[in-house]
C-alpha cells in the first residue's frame, strides 16, 4: 500500500487525479495548500507527492523545500507553469519530475508508477559491473537486457547498441554521423543519418513516458543526441 | 490557348539566359574594331601610309619650290648638269690631294679616289710653271661614255679655284682637268645616286601629287579607325584597359617622345652624310610615327575608359597635394575641441607677437599684450564648456540617455543648454523605460492569464475525458464529451501558442546562439517526422548536401521553427504528394527550403498568411487542427536568431525559405 499525497488548491483536480489513479494499492491524502502538505508529510508515511505550484498561502516550491528537509519522498510537480525557466527551477529545487497542466492523465499515471517503483523497489541498488544505471534506466550488458523502472524493455539490436553507446558515455553528445560510424561500423553514406534519427525516435518512444519531453534520451538540436548524466 | 503556348518558350529562354547564354544566343558578331589582326594590319598600313605621305609631301614641296625646273628642263640635261657639278667637285678633290703636303704619294691616293667612282678616265694638265707632273687615270674596267667635262682651275695663292672664263688675271698657275664618266654606272656614289633620284623624280613628277593625296587620306582613315578600335577587345563589348594603359600618360608621352625624337636627333647629328643616312632617317622617322600613333591609341583608350587625366603624374601630384591639405584640415577638425581652440588662440597670439615686433607705439604694445592675456583663458573656458555639452549630447545620441551633463562651473547660457539637455535625456529615458515596462507587462499578463486559464481547462479536459469513459446510458453523451475534449485540447494549444507568440514578437525570449550544424538538424527533423508524414499520406524528400553547413543559432528555437513548418505541411499538404526539405549554400547564406502542395487553394498572399491568426484557408473555421500562429512564431523565432523567413506562394505550391548567414 502506497500513500500518495495530492496537493492542489482546486478540489476538482484532486478528485480527477484520484479517479485516474484509483488503484487498490494506492491510498490518497489531500492538501489544498503548501502548509497542509508539509503537515501531512510530517504526520504520515507518504510515498509520493503530486504538488501544484501556484497555491494560496505557501506555494508548492516552498512546501517542497520544507519537505526535503525531513524526507526524500519523490515529488512530481503538477503545474500550469510551462515555461522552461519554471521547469528548471522546479527540478533544481528538488522535484523528481515535472508535468504541466493541462496534463495527459495516462502520462501522470505512468510517471507516478515509475517514481514509486524507483523509490520503493530499486532504492540505491548496488551497481553490478556490466550494468549501467542512469535514473530508472538499467542496461545489463551480460544479459543484453534493458530495464526501465524494473520493467524489461524489448529493444531491437541496433536500438540496444545505440543505447549502450549513449549510456556508456553519459552527458556526451553524439552526432548522427558518429552514431552511424560507431554502431553500424560503417562510414555514413546517403540517407544513413536518417536511419539513425529514426532509430533514436523509436528508442525514445520505448524508454520515455512522454517522448516529446524526454527525461533520458535528449535531442540536442543541430548537434546530436545524448543521455543525461545521473543527478 | 495558342497564346499561352507561345508564352512558355519565351519564358524559358529568359530563365536560361542567366545560366547558359552561349547556348540560347548565337555568338554575337563583333564589329571589326574588336578584332586584333585587323588592328595590327591597320597599324602597319597607317604607319606606311603616313611615312609615304611625309616623303611625298616633302618631294612635292621641293618640286614646287625649285622653280619648276623638273617640269621645264629635260631629264638628260638635268642629269648632265648634276653630273657636271659632281665631276667638278671630284676634280677639286683630286687637285687638293696633290696640294696636300701631308700625303706621301698623292698620285696613288688620287688613283684610289677616282677608281671608287663611276669615272672612266681623268686627266690633269698642270701649267708649266708648276712642279707637278701631268697626271692621268684610265679605268681598266669602266667603259668611257659620252659624258666628258673639262674644268679649268686657277691658283690665286691659296689653292685651286674653278673658273670657266678663258682669261683669268692674276693667276699664278692653272690646271686643266678632263673627266670622262663611265658609260654604265657600276659603283655606288653621287653619280649613281643623282641618276637614280632624277629617274625617280622625273618618273614621279606628276604622279607624286596623287600619291601624296591618297596616302594622306589613307593615313587619316587608318588613324580614325585605330582611334575607334583602341581599347576594344574580342572578349567584351566594353572598352578595357590594356597593359600600357596603367602607365601615367604624361610619363609615357614624355618618355616615348624623348626616346624616339630627341635621342635619334643626337645620333643623326653625328652621322656622316651619305646614302646610308636616308635609311637611318627613314627608320627613325617611321619609329617616331609608330610611337606617336601608339601614344594616340593609348590616349584614345584612356578617354574611352573615362577620367584619363587621373592617370597622369601631374594629376597625381596635384591630387596628392590637395589630399594632403584636406587631410590636414580634417586632422584639425578631428582634434579635441580644447586643442583646436588652443591652436587657434596660439596662432592669434603669434600674430600679435609679430605685430608687436613692428609696432613702435608703446601704448599699442601694452594693449595687445593685455588683450592676449585676457583672450586666451576666455577661449579655453568656452572650449571646455562646449566640450562638456558635446560629450553629453554624444552619449545621448549613442543611446546612453541616462547620462547627465554636470553643470558644475557653468553659468549663463551654457548652464541653460546643459539643463535643457538633461531634461531631454530624462524625458527620453522615462519614455523608453515606460515602453519596455509595458512590453514586459503585456507578456507577463498574457503568461499569467494563461496559467489561470489552464487550471480550469485541466478540469474541463479531465472531466470530459472521464465522462466519455463513464458507462453512461446515452451514446450521445459520449459523443458530446468527445467534442468537449477535442475543443478543450485545441484551446490548450491556442493558449500555449499565444504565450509563445507574445514572447517571440516582443523579444522576451532567451536565445543562446551557438554553432549549429544544419545538416544534423535536418537529419534529426527527418527522423522525427518520417512517421508522422507517412500517416498523413505524405512523402518527405530531404536534400541534404554532403558538405557540412554550420550557422549560429539556438538549436532548440530553430527546431521549433522547423517543427512548426513541418507540422504545417502535415496539416495542410495534399495527401499523396511529396514534401521537400532542402539545404543549400547561396552566397554567404545557408538556405533551408520547405516546399509542399497545399490541400486547399491558397487564395491569399504570403504576407497575409504570415499574419497572426490567418490560416491557409482564409475561412478559419474548417475542421483542420492548428490555429495559424505557427508561421508567425516561426518567423519571430527565426528573426530572434538573426535569420530570415520568407514565404512564397505559387498556385498551390507553398514554399518557406529560411536564410541564415554562414559562420
Amino acid at each position: 500500500m502506497y500513500n500518495i499525497l495530492i496537493c492542489d488548491d482546486e478540489q476538482d483536480i484532486i478528485n480527477a487525479l484520484k479517479i485516474y489513479l484509483s488503484n487498490p494499492e494506492y491510498s490518497f491524502l489531500e492538501a489544498t495548500n503548501g502548509r497542509a502538505a508539509v503537515e501531512a508529510v510530517e504526520s504520515n508515511d507518504v510515498h509520493l507527492i503530486l504538488m501544484d505550484i501556484m497555491m494560496p498561502g505557501m506555494d508548492g516550491i516552498s512546501a517542497m523545500v520544507k519537505i526535503r528537509e525531513i524526507s526524500n519522498v519523490p515529488v512530481i510537480l503538477l503545474t500550469a507553469k510551462s515555461e522552461d525557466a519554471d521547469k528548471i527551477m522546479g527540478l533544481n529545487s528538488g522535484a523528481d519530475d515535472y508535468v504541466t497542466k493541462p496534463f495527459n492523465p495516462n502520462e501522470v499515471v505512468a510517471r507516478v508508477r515509475s517514481q514509486l517503483r524507483r523509490y520503493t523497489q530499486l532504492g540505491s541498488g548496488t551497481p553490478v559491473s556490466q550494468v549501467i544505471t542512469i535514473g530508472g534506466l538499467e542496461l545489463n550488458d551480460t544479459e543484453k537486457t534493458v530495464r526501465l523502472d524494473g520493467d524489461d524493455l524489448a529493444l531491437r539490436p541496433k536500438e540496444y547498441d545505440i543505447l549502450k553507446l549513449l549510456m556508456g558515455n553519459p552527458g556526451k553528445v553524439f552526432s548522427t554521423k558518429e552514431i552511424y560510424r560507431l554502431v553500424w561500423k560503417d562510414s555514413p553514406a546517403g540517407s544513413s543519418e536518417n536511419t539513425v534519427a529514426v532509430h533514436i525516435r523509436h528508442l525514445r518512444e520505448k524508454i520515455e513516458i512522454n517522448p516529446n519531453e524526454p527525461r533520458y534520451l535528449k535531442v540536442i538540436w543541430g548537434q546530436g543526441y545524448k543521455i543525461e548524466k545521473d543527478k | 490557348m495558342e497564346e499561352n503556348n507561345k508564352l512558355i518558350p519565351t519564358e524559358n529562354i529568359e530563365t536560361a539566359e542567366d545560366t547558359a547564354s552561349p547556348v540560347s544566343h548565337p555568338i554575337k558578331k563583333l564589329p571589326l574594331t574588336h578584332s586584333l589582326p585587323a588592328k595590327v594590319a591597320a597599324f602597319i598600313l597607317t604607319i606606311i601610309a603616313a611615312a609615304v605621305a611625309c616623303v611625298s609631301i616633302a618631294v612635292c614641296a621641293m618640286l614646287v619650290t625649285s622653280n619648276h625646273q623638273v617640269y621645264t628642263v629635260p631629264k638628260d640635261e638635268m642629269k648632265r648638269m648634276m653630273y657636271e657639278n659632281e665631276a667638278c667637285n671630284n676634280a677639286r678633290n683630286v687637285l687638293s690631294l696633290f696640294r696636300d703636303t701631308d700625303i706621301d704619294s698623292p698620285t696613288e691616293s688620287a688613283y684610289a679616289f677616282v677608281d671608287m667612282r663611276n669615272v672612266a678616265s681623268m686627266t690633269i694638265e698642270f701649267s708649266s710653271d708648276l712642279s707637278f707632273k701631268n697626271w692621268s687615270f684610265t679605268s681598266s674596267v669602266k667603259e668611257p661614255g659620252d659624258m666628258k667635262f673639262t674644268f679649268m682651275f686657277y691658283d690665286f695663292g691659296d689653292g685651286f679655284v674653278e673658273r670657266s672664263s678663258s682669261v683669268v688675271l692674276g693667276a699664278k698657275s692653272s690646271a686643266k682637268v678632263t673627266v670622262v664618266l663611265a658609260k654604265n654606272f657600276t659603283s655606288s656614289d653621287r653619280y649613281s645616286m643623282d641618276s637614280m633620284i632624277l629617274d625617280v623624280l622625273y618618273a614621279l613628277r606628276y604622279v607624286i601629287f596623287v600619291i601624296a593625296v591618297i596616302t594622306v587620306i589613307m593615313a587619316i582613315a587608318g588613324f580614325i579607325f585605330l582611334m575607334c578600335a583602341s581599347g576594344r577587345h574580342q572578349t567584351s563589348d566594353k572598352p578595357e584597359a590594356s597593359f600600357g594603359t596603367k602607365i601615367p600618360f604624361d610619363l609615357l608621352a614624355a618618355g616615348t617622345l624623348l626616346f624616339f625624337g630627341f635621342f635619334p636627333a643626337v645620333i643623326l647629328s653625328n652621322i656622316e652624310r651619305d646614302s646610308f643616312e636616308i635609311i637611318v632617317v627613314g627608320i627613325f622617322m617611321t619609329a617616331l610615327l609608330a610611337a606617336g600613333l601608339g601614344l594616340c591609341m593609348s590616349f584614345a583608350t584612356r578617354v574611352k575608359l573615362g577620367g584619363w587625366w587621373k592617370n597622369t603624374v601631374i594629376y597625381m601630384i596635384v591630387h596628392g597635394i590637395w589630399k594632403g591639405i584636406k587631410g590636414l584640415f580634417k586632422l584639425f577638425f578631428k582634434m579635441p575641441l580644447v586643442w583646436k581652440t588652443s591652436l587657434i588662440a596660439a596662432f592669434i597670439f603669434l600674430l600679435d607677437l609679430i605685430f608687436v615686433g613692428f609696432a613702435d607705439d608703446p601704448e599699442k604694445v601694452i594693449y595687445i599684450f593685455i588683450r592676449s592675456v585676457l583672450l586666451f583663458p576666455a577661449l579655453i573656458y568656452l572650449a571646455l564648456m562646449l566640450r562638456k555639452l558635446l560629450n553629453g549630447s554624444k552619449a545621448m545620441a549613442e543611446g546612453n540617455i541616462d547620462k547627465q551633463v554636470s553643470t558644475k562651473g557653468m553659468f549663463g547660457d551654457f548652464k541653460q543648454a546643459a539643463n535643457n539637455l538633461n531634461s531631454i535625456g530624462k524625458g527620453m529615458s522615462l519614455a523608453v523605460e515606460e515602453r519596455t515596462k509595458s512590453e514586459r507587462m503585456k507578456t507577463e499578463l498574457i503568461t499569467n492569464v494563461s496559467h489561470d486559464i489552464k487550471t480550469p481547462l485541466t478540469s474541463i479536459i479531465n472531466y470530459s475525458d472521464l465522462i466519455s469513459k463513464e458507462p453512461a446510458g446515452s451514446e450521445k453523451i459520449a459523443e458530446y464529451a468527445e467534442v468537449l475534449h477535442r475543443q478543450s485540447e485545441k484551446l490548450k494549444r491556442l493558449i500555449d501558442d499565444l504565450v509563445e507568440t507574445s514572447k517571440a514578437t516582443t523579444g522576451n525570449l532567451e536565445v543562446i546562439l551557438a554553432p549549429c550544424s544544419v545538416n544534423e538538424l535536418l537529419s534529426q527533423a527527418e527522423g522525427e517526422y518520417e512517421q508522422k508524414m507517412e500517416s498523413a499520406g505524405l512523402t518527405l524528400v530531404s536534400v541534404i548536401p554532403e558538405k557540412s553547413i554550420s550557422i549560429m543559432a539556438d538549436g532548440r528555437r530553430l527546431w521549433r521553427v522547423f517543427d512548426n513548418l513541418l507540422n504545417n505541411a502535415c496539416k495542410y499538404a495534399l495527401s499523396g504528394t511529396r514534401v521537400y526539405m532542402s539545404l543549400e549554400e547561396r552566397g554567404s547564406d545557408a538556405v533551408i527550403t520547405f516546399k509542399n502542395t497545399s490541400r486547399e487553394a491558397l487564395n491569399i498572399s504570403a504576407d497575409e498568411l504570415m499574419e497572426r491568426f490567418v490560416r491557409g484557408d482564409k475561412s478559419r473555421n474548417s475542421g483542420t487542427e492548428g490555429n495559424g500562429l505557427g508561421l508567425a512564431i516561426a518567423r519571430s523565432l527565426t528573426e530572434l536568431q538573426n535569420g530570415k523567413l520568407e514565404l512564397f506562394i505559387d498556385g498551390d505550391l507553398f514554399k518557406a525559405e529560411i536564410r541564415f548567414p554562414l559562420i
